[in-house]
């Protein structure tokens, strides 16, 4: 699944150590949903939507639309 | 990865004294039978004590593992599904290697190559996700 996290990060000059922060996940976390080789659960894709105020499907977007 | 190894050293320490306990009263027990002559019900207690911090171990190891986040959940129980089957399979070799008269297992055997095996399965895991 494609996400647009790293893009909304930088927008916000957050680093990806600030985000784990904010979702009280581990970095590791934050780079593996970054660079699309782990996909966060439900609870967790929502957490990120509510911190950049969005909905899910504006952050996450399923490889088979474009 | 600074947060990352202390919220490791956080959540395992407690699973980390009672495994080096563990292994401590094993090596014991094992030391006290080669060089005490002991009566048959003390033999039996003196074998069966070390389970106690080896329980206390699990339950530290569990409570350390729910702590992490879901990323850390997912690379733990792959590693030990892994390390699972992987031991199992070579149980059969040491079983086959034995009836061919090549090598005869210690039953220490298993316990060691399954400590190696999850540290190189855990090592392959917490890598693929970096």
């Amino acid at each position: 699944m494609k996400n647009l996290l790293r893009d909304l990060r930088a927008e916000r000059g957050w680093s990806q150590a600030d985000l784990a922060d904010k979702l009280n996940v581990s970095r590791q976390t934050v780079n593996a949903i970054e660079t699309e080789k782990y996909d966060p659960s439900l609870p967790l894709a929502f957490k990120i939507a509510e911190i950049f105020n969005m909905k899910i499907e504006e952050i996450f977007i399923p490889n088979h639309r474009k | 990865m600074k947060q990352t190894m202390q919220r490791y050293m956080i959540n395992f320490r407690p699973a980390f004294v009672w495994g080096v306990i563990g292994l401590a009263t094993i090596f014991a027990s094992g030391w006290l039978f080669q060089s005490a002559v002991l009566r048959p019900t003390l033999r039996i207690l003196l074998a069966l004590f070390p389970l106690i911090p080896a329980g206390l171990f699990l339950f530290y190891l569990i409570k350390g593992i729910r702590g992490l986040d879901e990323l850390q959940q997912r690379i733990y129980i792959e590693t030990a599904t892994l390390t699972f089957i992987v031991t199992i399979l070579l149980t059969f070799l040491f079983g086959s290697l034995q009836r061919a008269g090549l090598y005869t297992a210690k039953w220490d055997d298993i316990g060691n190559t399954m400590m190696f095996v999850w540290v190189c399965i855990y090592l392959l895991n917490d890598w693929r996700y970096r």
